[in-house]
């Protein structure tokens, strides 16, 4: 177990080496020009017109809280998933139970037109 | 030289072994990509670099590498540099639990074809992959510009609604299997109709479509959707911060695939692959073939997609996560459950 | 394999709460908004639940391996929630003819929020309460919040929010700070421990007992820690006023008087005397404070708030080991209380109406005269908060601060009553208003609505029938605390 995570510890460290290393090389070997405009904001070339910091939709407010909540459902069920067969029937329904309660949030969004895009 | 050593060593080597073979995968999987895909629209493809095009793949690494790299004036310096970051590393972290073959034996030493075999495996895989969300956010909203942050916030939000039907969707297969062990999971496909496929085909499809939304591939390249978006949240990078987020996607597709394999088509495992038991070496390279092979289909059915099937709109592409995937992968659960039961 | 685990029974009467709440939102969603079947359905849910926990009464249970305990406590926590929460429904109706719609939510919120009151009342472990309470005060919040469109509602219910959360963290931080000492978040469990080292109470649980009380002192807005709630109790729609100054209120105080009157109650701890101080000041502030309000929501926001005061000198030094009186006095307190306040928002809410507010003390004036019926009530609630007999406020304050004299706190007992003098003060104010001054405000004349006439009359005959004969609540508040230990 403590191997497995040394492992992965090591995993870690060989794969931002070599982010790293590939993101130095062009500090190194890449071009070197301080062209006019290469620093703006691109706006398809026309110069910039309004802020970019703007209003977003409420809607991925909304989609992000709704995720939380069957995110987190997903949580809970991993280990119920991993012990099911040994926790047999009554398991079952208390999970019946819990996915039942998140449905009907499920039903209850969907009605109020949470997840409409329009 | 202790056994410890040894072990780490083995270990290091493994991961060096590894993350170029996935280095190297990530290249070709480009070339293949556009070979195929001239194929099918009719075209000739890069066929320029070296015998049939094969060293194309060096080519653009090489162009990257000598572009200019810079940050834009009103960029946030930091969330800029570190994304690319963000979104590469984990792609490749992925193949940390992957396992490709069965156990290697070399004289007195086991070496199991798998970086590390953790108890929490296909939670490892799942959590790692739930990272790639940061990086795609970090570079919408760092670059500053208005099509980075559309690109960035209809990335994350078209990720984090596949990311509960996945989650969802593999919740059955560990109800069948008992256990989220990666070995154990492979362990168990034995046999042609042993495999998980046969036994959560609804979890399956779940899987594959909630896949091609994880890895931005179309039909759900939403993200990058060039026509509106220019190139959604990296519109700003250039050079080899660029190309991170390019392979980190390349990785990403090759890891999701192998993942697949792993946990519904019987890993490595193949009807008849067991008479070479006897062999170790043996065995344990024609359980990698198997695997690469499998794999390969897989990446292969993605490009197939790409050039098939037109992209979603994004009200169409919310509308099946949240009410047809979802309320499916939830079924899914119901019924395994029932089966198992019964 | 899991037997003694898990129990039905246990869990009955918060099921049966819960499930009302789901159809309630269910039915809301597929009837054409405003359709009367809504809070009707969850009215007789909620009195399916009352039935199912009166029915219940004598029973003792423990349940999820010593998570929850259901027994008289509980059962009489939740007829308080229960009738509070119906109360409340038949007084949103007609405030709904009043003043437009409730959106649909609303209905299931009141049972959702008493589904969490009830985990409360029957917790017998930190971690169950403090999920209970994250229940019960989100679905609070929401409610706070629901007149949308006023600036200072959004304003009252964003204050609210922030501070609960604020509060729910000190009590997850005490929380921790507790299990770090006794290595054990059973209630049970922890009784032993505090008894067993009453000499050497760790650091740790001193300081998680401190920040209990202060997240505890937050919700039931105990001076200094009341500053959300007058902003609060007047940005929310008036029945919801009137929900949370009692239910919320008595769910805080089932929650408190399992730890405070009883898991922590020795003098060992630094805690009991900051409870002293708590009491005092919540008295003080609370009562001359709302002598200053000419708003009447605002005037009995701060009234709580003195009430509150005198509900903590009951519980301050009450040993439960020598006398039940110091338990008992708030149980009994706590019924007297939702009565009256129930009933002085109902008066509120009928004569609340249309554009007009009508909520300070000038629309006041002149009532007796347009509706001397509307007026007696609220002079029969307003003498009894004031407690004077022959109310059941009289018995509420004669229990609590008897019980504060016996365990030896006379002083604060005084203090009490000399702010309770203060208390009449802007009690009576509201019957002069009502009966000796010509109206100031001509009436806009308003539809009578017999549901919340008959309940009004009901809260005003119960709030004169105990105080003439206390004896069985007082029984009844006698077995409660009781069946505790």
């Amino acid at each position: 177990m403590s191997h497995d995570l040394i492992v992965l510890g090591l995993l870690v460290l060989f794969s931002l080496a070599l982010g790293a290393l590939l993101l130095a090389i062009p500090r190194l070997l890449g071009a070197r020009s301080s062209q006019k405009g290469l620093l703006d904001i691109f706006e398809c070339g026309v110069p910039l017109r309004d802020g970019t910091q703007r209003r977003m939709q409420v809607r991925f407010y909304l989609i992000a809280i709704i995720f939380i909540v069957f995110d987190v459902e997903a949580v809970f069920l991993f280990p119920w998933a991993v012990l099911f067969r040994r926790l047999g029937m009554f398991g079952f329904i208390e999970m019946l139970f819990f996915i039942a309660v998140l449905a009907l949030g499920l039903v209850y969004v969907w009605r109020k037109g949470g997840l409409e895009w329009d | 030289m202790n056994q410890t050593t040894l072990t780490l060593l083995i270990d290091a080597g493994k991961i060096a072994v590894i993350l170029g073979c996935t280095m190297g995968a990530v290249a070709y999987t480009t070339f293949a990509e556009r070979r195929f895909a001239a194929f099918m629209q009719n075209r000739i493809g890069p066929n320029r670099a070296g015998p049939w095009g094969l060293l194309q793949p060096l080519a653009d690494g090489f162009k990257f590498m000598f572009k200019e790299d810079f940050v834009p004036e009103f960029a946030d310096r930091f969330l800029y540099r570190l994304a690319p970051i963000v979104a590469f590393v984990p792609a490749l972290l992925l193949v940390g639990v992957l396992p490709f073959g069965p156990d290697l034996v070399i004289g007195s030493q086991v070496i199991p074809l798998q970086i590390a075999d953790p108890n929490f495996g296909v939670l490892y895989f799942l959590a790692i992959a739930s990272f790639g969300v940061y990086g795609v956010i970090m570079a919408g909203w760092g670059s500053n510009n208005k099509y980075s942050i559309a690109g960035g916030l209809r990335a994350s939000a078209m990720m984090i609604s596949y990311e509960v039907s996945m989650g969802l969707a593999v919740v059955g297969l560990i109800m069948m299997a008992g256990t989220v062990h990666m070995s154990t999971i492979v362990g168990q496909q034995d046999g042609f109709f042993g495999w998980f496929i046969w036994k959560q085909p609804l979890g399956f499809l779940i899987f594959v479509v909630t896949t091609f939304a994880e890895t931005h591939r179309v039909p759900f390249d939403l993200p990058e959707a060039e026509q509106e978006l220019v190139g959604g949240y990296n519109t700003e990078y250039g050079s080899m911060q660029l190309g991170l987020f390019q392979m980190g996607e390349y990785a990403h597709l090759i890891t999701a695939s192998a993942l697949m394999v792993a946990l519904y088509l019987g890993g490595w495992q193949f009807p008849g692959l067991n008479l070479l038991e006897n062999s170790p070496i043996l065995y344990a390279l024609a359980g990698l073939t198997v695997m690469a092979v499998k794999v390969f289909f897989i990446i292969f059915v993605f490009i197939w997609v790409r050039w098939t099937i037109p992209r979603f709109r994004y009200d169409q592409l919310m509308r099946l996560g949240w009410k047809v995937l979802l309320p499916l992968a939830l079924l899914n659960i119901l019924v395994t459950a029932l089966v198992i039961l019964i | 394999m899991f037997e003694g685990l898990y129990s039905w029974s246990a869990v009955a009467p918060a099921l049966v709460v819960l499930a009302t709440a789901l159809v309630v939102m269910m039915t809301d969603l597929f009837v054409e908004p405003g359709n009367r079947i809504v809070p009707w359905l969850t009215i007789a849910g909620l009195f399916a639940g009352l039935v199912v926990s009166i029915s219940m009464w004598g029973t003792e249970e423990v349940a999820f391996s010593g998570a929850w305990k259901i027994g008289a406590f509980s059962i009489y926590f939740y007829c308080i929630f229960i009738v509070a929460a119906i109360i409340t429904i038949f007084f949103s109706m007609s405030h709904e003819e009043r003043r437009g719609r409730f959106p649909g939510e609303y209905w299931s919120l009141i049972p959702f929020s008493v589904v969490g009151m009830m985990v409360m009342a029957s917790a017998a472990d930190l971690i169950t309460l403090i999920i209970g309470l994250e229940t019960m005060s989100l679905c609070a919040y929401v409610m706070v919040g629901l007149n949308r469109g006023d600036k200072r509602s959004s304003e009252g219910a964003l204050k609210y929010f922030l501070l609960g959360a604020f509060a729910s963290a000190f009590l997850l931080y005490g929380t921790a700070f507790i299990y770090g000492s006794v290595i054990t978040t059973r209630f049970a469990e922890i009784t032993v421990f505090v008894s067993a080292h009453s000499n050497a109470i760790p650091f740790n649980l001193q300081v998680g007992a401190i920040l209990l009380l202060v997240g505890l002192g937050f919700k039931v807005a105990a001076v200094p820690f009341h500053m959300w709630a007058p902003d609060a109790y007047q940005a929310a729609p008036t029945p919801v006023t009137g929900f949370m100054a009692t239910a919320i209120k008595a769910a805080g105080f089932a929650a408190i008087v399992k730890i405070f009157g009883l898991m922590l109650a020795t003098s060992a701890l630094v805690l009991q005397d900051l409870i002293w101080w708590l009491a005092l000041l919540s008295m003080i502030v609370g009562n001359f404070a709302a002598v200053m309000q000419m708003n009447l929501k605002r005037m009995l926001a701060y009234s709580s708030i003195a009430h509150v005061g005198y509900l903590l000198t009951a519980i301050v030094g009450s040993d439960p080991g020598v006398s039940l009186q110091g338990g008992t006095g708030v149980l009994f307190y706590l019924v007297s209380y939702a009565l009256m306040t129930l009933g002085a928002f109902g008066v509120l809410i009928i004569i609340g109406g249309g554009e007009d507010r009508r909520e300070t003390l000038v629309d006041m004036t002149g009532l007796a005269s347009k509706s001397p019926g509307l007026a007696l009530a609220m002079t029969i609630f307003m003498v009894s908060m004031s407690g004077i007999p022959p109310t059941i406020g009289f018995f509420g304050k004669f229990y609590v601060f008897g019980a504060a004299v016996q365990s030896g706190y006379t002083g604060l007992a005084v203090i009490g009553i000399l702010t309770s003098v203060v208390g009449v003060f802007y009690y009576l104010r509201v019957v002069v208003n009502m009966y000796m001054k010509p109206a100031e405000k001509s009436f806009v004349p308003w539809r009578r609505s017999r549901i919340s006439d008959i309940t009004l009359g009901v809260l005003a005959a119960a709030v004169l029938y105990i105080g003439i004969f206390p004896q069985s609540l007082l029984d009844l508040a006698r077995s409660a605390f009781k069946s505790l230990f």
